[in-house]
């Protein structure tokens, strides 16, 4: 609640303004004197001063106000449950004489409202709110001309005056001359010269000041996010002043606090660590500490190729990299995404954040040189020609499904296979990447893949054009299956002669209905087809039997 | 009685004391172990504090007269000279030169006081002499005296010289 404290004017006319500055006074001439123009003197600070002027003896009135102060003026919450020493502070009242505390007034913002700015600062020694060390009091005066009016803050336990106290300290924007009332004051345990780089070192002490406060202060003093702030440079580094008090997260677990340039987050286990930029707005999207990122372990960091920074959270990383973009790599892809080498591997760095596939069953990222999926526990990358591959053949919805295993080598010092949830990728390098599915794929792995005698695939399944079949060509022969057969593998002179002499599977001979026998009794070898066998003569020929 | 200290000098009239000094300790940055320590950065400068009054002066005050003012009665006045570090003289809020040494009533205003006191009324006026960046502060007991009083205070200032550092 706050107390406004209408200007006199049924009894005194508006004072016109009083231009002093050519003596040195610097006081903001359309608002010279707040308090002499208004009722606040009556109302407030006069009730006490009543005591004066009805003959009162100074000593009793001052006895009585150290009674008064006393009895009433200690905080009612001391700061046990809040970080530092726990102590009493010092409660304030309209009319104590002294302006009220910037976070009474600003929403809970300890640093000056607008229309104000950093005129000045004192210190008091051995404050137990800094952790005994010195306690430092910015005042944060009208700017000219005064926008606002002598009145009463009205807050609980810092009942004290805002816009009321012509004074400046001095030390801070000399080169503006003209300054209204103090309407606030900042407490705080950075050195001003840090908090605002306008201010200058020159030190004012008042120690009686030492324990003012307000509910809305917390303690300063070498809390983990203090420290951190001020091994960052504080107000003159890039996370410039706070823009309010540090507070405990709603997950009961850790702390932050909000500076102009970023923010600082803290934990018991993680540590503070500096979020900011587009990090931080990174961070924000991805709900900060109440998402899956959860707390940052690192302070924002350069990446050694110089080309991206990034930060690291207790569930991922977060990439910025300019224009390239920004963005999260959240638990289990980082996992997966550092083992194969980070932006260092080959799926290098991300190109999107996590994504939800079409048929909602994974949850996948693109990097520049790939993919990972996450499918339960089940977490797969997926790069380079084979990616291109299974994407040319309709991704995870075409034939092959999804992957279940990462590329690997197929163990013959040649070429790489990857196994899909409906096939497999194999891929070397003078042949590319061709995938293989279904009756062919089955019949392929039955003899020995690729290291049975067809060896690597040189096209995927491929229609045959009779609405039944489907065959695909390998190193060393071809792979035939239909609707109504099995895959059955042709090969050498036995494929030339059902290619070339019998019209293929469109011809006489229809599809395969066995593999070639192994060599028998009778001299010869046997391969059945729809519409008959094929004979391999020892000879090297072959003929139709039957 | 005359004072000198730190390039200022003043001769108090009768029945005037003063204080002219520098704050030694304890300092700011002082702060929790192995806060601060690593970061090197610039520490708080004390400049000289200069202290004039027709009562008596308190031991523990402010540099702003913090606990002197509380205890002045109507008659009573308080001349304080500040001083800044010298990136601060002739800067636009210094750019006054020379003490102050004639001050007025009009100058004068309840409101311009570190803490406001009922009855009492203080003039703030900044300005640069020698090279070096004041703020001379004058508090008056009772405002409604200031006629009767101003002209000691206008005589002590009067008296007071600050030298080239």
């Amino acid at each position: 609640m706050t107390v406004t404290l209408p200007r006199r004017a049924a009894r005194r006319a508006e004072a016109p303004p009083v231009d002093l500055a050519e003596h040195g006074i610097h006081r903001d001439p359309v608002n010279h004197d707040p308090l002499g123009s208004a009722t606040f003197s009556q109302r407030l600070v006069q009730r006490a001063a009543g005591l004066f002027n009805k003959g009162t003896t100074r000593r009793s009135f001052l006895t009585r106000t150290a009674v008064l102060g006393s009895a009433l003026a200690v905080g009612p919450i001391d700061f046990i449950l809040k970080p530092g020493s726990a102590y009493a502070y010092t409660c304030g009242t309209c009319s104590d004489g002294w302006t009220a505390f910037c976070c009474t007034i600003n929403s809970g913002r300890n640093s000056c409202p607008p229309n104000s700015f950093v005129a000045g600062w004192w210190k008091a020694d051995n404050a137990a709110y800094c952790c005994g060390a010195a306690r430092y009091i910015i005042d944060c005066n009208a700017t000219c001309p005064t926008q606002c009016s002598c009145r009463c803050a009205g807050g609980s336990c810092d009942g004290r005056r805002t816009c009321c106290n012509q004074f400046r300290y001095g030390q801070c924007h000399t080169e503006i001359a003209c300054y209204g009332p103090v309407v606030c004051r900042v407490a705080t345990c950075t050195p001003p010269w840090r908090y605002d780089p306008s201010c200058t070192t020159s030190s004012a002490t008042d120690n009686k000041t030492v324990n003012h406060g307000a509910p809305c202060l917390t303690t300063d003093c070498g809390t983990p996010i203090s420290k951190k702030y001020d091994a960052l440079g504080g107000a003159s580094g890039f996370l410039g002043a706070p823009t309010a008090a540090e507070r405990a997260n709603s997950d009961k677990r850790g702390r932050m606090r909000t500076y102009q340039g970023g923010n600082i987050y803290w934990t018991s286990s993680t540590g503070a660590h500096e979020v900011h930029g587009a990090l931080l707005t990174e961070f924000g999207k991805q709900a900060t500490v109440n998402g899956v990122l959860k707390y940052p372990t690192s302070d924002t960091r350069t990446s050694s190729d110089k080309k991206s920074k990034y930060n690291n959270f207790e569930g991922g990383r977060i990439y910025y990299r300019g224009a390239a973009g920004t963005f999260t790599v959240p638990k289990p892809h980082f996992t997966k995404h550092e083992a194969l080498g980070g932006i260092h591997g080959f799926l290098g760095y991300p190109k999107s954040n996590v994504l939800t596939s079409k048929d909602q069953k994974s949850r996948y990222q693109n990097y520049v040189g790939g993919r990972i999926y996450v499918q339960g526990s089940r977490v797969v990358e997926i790069h380079g020609a084979v990616f291109t591959k299974h994407e040319a053949t309709g991704g995870v919805a075409g034939p092959l499904g999804y992957p279940i295993s990462d590329l690997s080598s197929a163990g013959d010092n040649r070429g790489k296979g990857q196994w899909f949830e409906k096939g497999f990728i194999w891929y070397t390098a003078t042949l590319g990447a061709h995938g293989l599915w279904g009756k062919i794929n089955d019949r392929h792995l039955a003899n020995g893949n690729v290291r049975g005698y067809l060896r690597y695939p040189t096209s995927e399944p491929t229609p045959v054009g009779d609405g039944r079949g489907t065959y695909a060509t390998f190193e060393r022969g071809n792979i035939y299956a239909s609707t109504t057969t099995d895959g059955f593998q042709v090969h050498g002179a036995v494929l030339t002669a059902y290619l070339n002499t019998y019209g293929g599977p469109q011809g006489s001979l229809g599809y395969p209905l066995s593999e070639l026998d192994p060599a028998g009794t009778s001299g010869g070898r046997f391969q059945r087809f729809e519409g008959g066998r094929l004979r391999y003569n020892s000879n090297g020929t072959v003929t139709l039997v039957s | 009685m005359k004072l000198e200290s730190h390039g200022i000098e003043t001769d108090l009239p009768p029945g005037w004391e003063g204080r002219i000094g520098v704050r030694t300790q304890p300092t700011a940055d002082t702060r929790a172990a192995g806060e601060v320590s690593a970061i090197g950065a610039a520490r708080e400068v004390p400049h000289p504090i200069v202290h004039l009054a027709n009562f008596a002066l308190p031991e523990q005050r402010g540099d702003f007269g913090s606990g002197a003012v509380d205890l002045m009665g109507a008659e009573d006045v308080l001349v304080v000279l500040f001083e800044y570090g010298p990136e601060c003289a002739d800067t636009a809020l210094f750019k006054r030169r020379g003490i102050p040494k004639n001050l007025t009533p009009s100058m004068f205003s309840s409101s311009a006081l570190q803490r406001t006191l009922p009855g009492q009324a203080g003039c703030q006026i900044f300005f640069t002499e020698a090279g070096r960046a004041f703020c001379s502060y004058t508090v008056l007991g009772r405002q409604a005296n200031a006629l009767r009083v101003l002209p000691q205070a206008n005589d002590t200032l009067s008296r007071t010289r600050i030298a080239p550092r």
